[in-house]
């Protein structure tokens, strides 16, 4: 990126030199940004794709690559920290583990400011609560974010998380229809869906309901793109904003943009994903994307409480409210 | 723009203007007042859902108070907040608070459509209409929150956890010490809400109130898109204002892209939005009828005014336009066509006065025509004369030619044939017969006298030939010149020559001269017994001097005063009075060329006076 900037600086400057005078009218190229994403190509991305599509982002100068997560667990905020990529999406609490283990990343607004983990039981096996589970058997949690929620969730409840027994069965639901293993994490606005379309009666475990509260998708980026281009950060986020909430607006229209990405994606799922994902993000609690305190301190004491950080770190250092303050004009 | 096609345009122009402008304002006001009155409408209805919503707030709140304040139900929450839940007494606390409070309550249908129970410690749920929902924790809601202290009325607002669009009240419950166990709650019944949202304030078909969340959900069904509430977001321009905490009015495309009127209130403190909207279309239809009654009008009147204009440019245009065939028909030269409009108005005397003139106008064409005739036969007339004294001026520069040359060529011979003679007469006088001397002497006076008439000749043709441009030239000095040449005939005769004072003129003072010499000497030569008497006088008569020289000479018998002018005329024998007869005529020539005249008045025996004039000024 910024070889791209100081390239594109060089050039500038050389046919601003060789046309014999400053001109400003020269077209710029736009800036390149690239974004790491969480997850697979999905609706959950599909304020960003509007941003792409509709062309918020080229209104502000700007070029975006999005990289799909290579697969569950796999580490999207290294990328950003690196410099490979620009911007990175991950749930919020991954973020504070991150920022504690010394990854120069700041996260600079919430998209999905409910987590929208779920816990999902076949109807039939009885499992409905928490208080259920022990003896029974876990898809694989992912640490530092599934891993959390369930862990802070059984804890919460005075239940071992021990107790119910992680296997390791890949990311296919069939198997889970199949009955293996006995509870699922997922998200409300997906695996759910899923388990609808197939024709599946399943009971929801949210870990909302037993004081997990959570920050789910974050945008962030390094702490070296603040500093050296916090105007490139602010236009890619007022572009990212603007397609959020167009996409909102227009969930059955904004679910399908992903097909652009992934043509192999079923319409009818997407358009439900966005549908379903509108109360995550537009939560009546201020603007699309605006982050509270709060939250950022309840998921760190939640980590305290879990051991995954060693001594509490300074939350103002994990967010930075600086660009939505200025992109909203202070207006939460 | 032709004026049959102008005149209709202005008075549909000045017919449709002002009807444009009231049309307009008319319209306009019309619109205006509708509008506000829509306004003033709808705002007055939004507050009075406000007030009514409010209403069924503090209704709800007061049963859940109630309900929280049974003694009953206060004694079996303590029992549920701190017994163990496995325990007979739990159990039975748990049984009856769904049976004979929470059941009962949702049959009462007194606005509630669930109730649960929360521990105020943790806010776990101990008791739930929907059993599902036992055992969870809602420690973070401002409903547990707020709901410990104080009957709290929660925002309309999704729950992930209910995965829908809930209202919570909540109150709290005290045990029979006053020490707060739990905290009573209630989803109210959202649908008393709709209906009260629905129930319709006025007359107007397509007028809707609903709520919409601050996240853009309807709360509340709309009229017509019913089965939107808490399913869908909406974000016209009026919710999107409403939900920036502004109340206001405006005009904007609702939920379903349909113009409306409306009116909308934020109500801070349930965090929701009120709006009442009427369709446009509705609203305005009295004013619509308003704006086409006045097009209709505008319509009638313009087509009125079309054809008033139509009809009056005709009644003008027409007479204009025979006027204009008519002015057309004459200025192709047709003076006899008449347009005779028969009208009293101005165009008719117009047309009366055009006939008039074209009338006069032929007859000036008629005299023009005449005189134009004249002109040309004048001119034919004066080109012919010019040609005619063109001719003559060239015989006569011919003729002086010829003659001149014709008496400077014949002296050669001439005077060869005198020289001969001579010689002859000489050589062989006395030798030959009487006779032949007698024949030589006449062909030798012959000679002579041939050779005195071609000098006379040569001397008339040079008056013209030989003239010098006219100079001052003092008459007196002429006569003592004259007096000079002519001193040995004035000694001979005897004559006296006398004048009066003589003027200084313009002319060729040789030919002057010789003028004076000629009269002068005609009048010594022709005198009578008496000694020649000659008198020459000058007179100024207009613009020329006449001289006059008077004898006392032998006189002209008046026929032949014109005769004596001419070239070798002569009126006496030979033998009395010599001389070719050249005088007179080299007179009148020089007179003549001065641009004079030259006459005489005579009678035998009474003497001659000859009078010559020459121009004071020479042309």
């Amino acid at each position: 990126m910024k070889r791209i900037g100081t390239f594109s600086a060089l050039l500038i400057l050389a046919s601003a030199l060789l046309a014999g005078c400053g001109s400003e009218s020269v077209a710029q190229p736009p800036d390149e940004v690239t974004v790491q994403l969480s997850w697979t190509h999905s609706a959950q991305y599909a304020g960003f794709y509007a941003a792409d599509q509709r062309g918020y982002y080229a209104e502000e100068g700007l070029a975006a690559i999005f990289l799909p997560a290579s697969g569950a667990g796999a580490d999207t905020i290294t990328p950003v920290a690196d410099g490979t990529a620009d911007f990175g999406v991950n749930f919020g609490a991954g973020l504070i583990s991150a920022r504690s283990q010394g990854l120069p990343v700041t996260a600079i607004a919430a998209i999905y400011r409910r987590y929208p983990l779920v816990f999902i039981t076949l109807a039939d096996s009885g499992l409905r609560r928490p208080q259920d589970f022990p003896g029974h058997t876990i898809r694989t949690l992912v640490p530092g974010g599934s891993a959390v929620a369930f862990e802070a969730m059984m804890t919460r409840l005075g239940l071992d998380p021990q107790s119910v027994e992680q296997v390791e069965v890949g990311f296919d639901l069939d198997s889970f229809f199949g009955g293996e293993p006995d509870i699922w994490p997922g998200y409300i606005t997906n695996e759910v869906l899923t388990a609808r379309e197939e024709g599946y009666a399943v009971n929801q475990i949210l870990p909302e309901d037993y004081g997990v509260h959570l920050y789910g998708d974050v945008l962030f980026t390094s702490d070296q793109m603040i500093e050296e281009a916090p105007d490139l950060v602010e236009r890619f986020l007022r572009a990212t904003l603007r397609g959020w909430r167009w996409a909102i607006e227009n969930p059955e229209e904004a679910g399908p943009l992903a097909l652009a990405y992934d043509p192999t994606l079923d319409v009818e799922h997407l358009v439900a994903q966005m549908e379903t994902s509108v109360p995550l993000i537009h939560t009546g609690e201020g603007q699309i994307g605006w982050m509270q305190d709060e939250v950022w301190e309840g998921m760190q004491e939640m980590l305290l409480e879990q051991a995954i950080l060693d001594a509490p770190i300074d939350p103002g250092s994990v967010y930075s409210m600086e660009f939505l303050e200025r992109i909203y004009a202070g207006q939460p | 723009m032709k004026l049959s096609t102008r005149l209709p345009a202005l008075f549909l122009a000045i017919a449709l203007i002002p009807l444009a402008v009231v049309g307009y304002l008319a319209f306009d006001s019309g619109r205006q007042s509708i509008e506000q009155d829509t306004f003033n409408h709808l705002i007055s209805t939004t507050i009075l859902k406000e007030s009514e919503f409010e209403r069924w707030v503090q209704d709800n709140e007061r049963y859940l108070r109630a309900l929280a304040s049974r003694p009953d139900l206060m004694e079996k929450a303590a029992m549920l907040a701190s017994l163990d839940p496995a325990s007979p007494a739990y159990q039975a606390a748990h049984r009856d608070m769904l049976q004979n409070h929470f059941a009962p309550a949702l049959e009462e249908e007194a606005g509630y459509d669930d109730l649960f129970l929360l521990r105020a410690s943790d806010g776990l749920i101990l008791a739930s209409t929907d059993e599902t929902r036992e055992g969870k924790y809602r420690e973070s809601e401002p409903f547990f929150v707020e709901g410990r202290s104080r009957t709290y009325t929660g925002n309309v607002d999704y729950s992930l956890s209910e995965g829908a669009t809930v209202m919570h009240v909540s109150t709290p419950v005290s045990d029979a010490h006053g020490d707060l166990v739990a905290v009573l709650v209630g989803h109210a019944d959202l649908m008393e809400m709709s209906d009260i949202m629905l129930l319709r304030s006025g007359l107007s078909a397509s007028e809707e109130t609903y709520l919409v969340n601050s996240f853009n959900f309807f709360v509340t069904d709309p009229e017509v898109g019913a089965g939107l509430a808490l399913r869908s977001a909406v974000y016209t321009e009026g919710v999107n204002d409403c939900l920036a905490h502004n109340s206001s009015v405006g005009l904007y495309e609702d939920y379903m892209g349909v113009p409306v009127i409306g009116a909308y209130r934020w109500m801070a403190e349930r965090e929701l939005c009120i709006l009442t909207e009427v369709d446009q279309t509705e609203a305005f239809a009295p004013v619509t009828a308003l704006g086409n009654t006045i097009l209709g009008i505008g319509v009638s009147v313009s087509l009125l005014a079309a054809l008033a204009g139509l009809f009056s440019a005709r009644t003008i245009t027409k007479p204009v336009d025979e006027l204009i065939e008519g002015t057309q028909e004459v200025a192709t030269g047709n003076l006899d066509y008449r347009i005779a409009l028969v009208r009293c108005d101005e165009l008719g005397q117009l047309s009366q006065s055009f006939d008039r003139m074209t009338h006069d106008l032929k007859t000036v064409m008629a005299s023009r025509d005449d005189l134009e005739r004249e002109v040309l036969q004048r001119e034919q007339a004066e080109r012919a004369l010019a040609r005619k004294a063109e001719e003559l001026a060239r015989s006569n520069r011919e003729l002086e030619q010829f003659a001149y040359v014709a008496s400077h060529d014949l002296q050669e011979p001439l005077r060869m044939i005198t020289s001969y003679l001579q010689l002859i007469e000489r050589r062989h006088k006395g030798k030959l017969d009487a006779e032949s001397d007698e024949f030589i002497a006449f062909a030798v006076d012959g000679a002579n006298r041939l050779s005195q008439l071609i000098n006379d000749l040569l001397s008339f043709s040079r008056v013209s030939t030989r003239g010098k441009p006219p100079e001052p030239v003092d008459c007196s000095a002429v006569l003592g010149q004259v007096r000079a040449n002519l001193a040995a005939l004035f000694e001979e005769t005897h004559a006296l020559m006398t004048n009066d004072e003589l003027p200084t003129v313009m002319a060729d003072a040789g030919q002057l001269t010789q003028v004076f010499q000629n009269l002068v000497g005609n009048a010594i030569k022709f005198r009578g017994a008496e000694p020649p008497r000659v008198h020459v006088s000058a007179r100024q008569e207009g613009d020329e001097w006449i001289f006059s020289v008077r004898d006392n000479g032998i006189g002209i018998d008046p026929q032949y005063h014109e005769r004596i002018f001419v070239l070798f005329q002569r009126l006496n024998p030979r033998h009395e009075y010599p001389g070719t007869g050249i005088g007179l005529a080299i007179a009148k020539r020089i007179v003549e060329r001065h641009g004079g005249r030259i006459w005489v008045e005579s009678e035998p025996g009474k003497g001659s006076t000859f009078h010559f004039s020459i121009p004071i000024k020479m042309r």
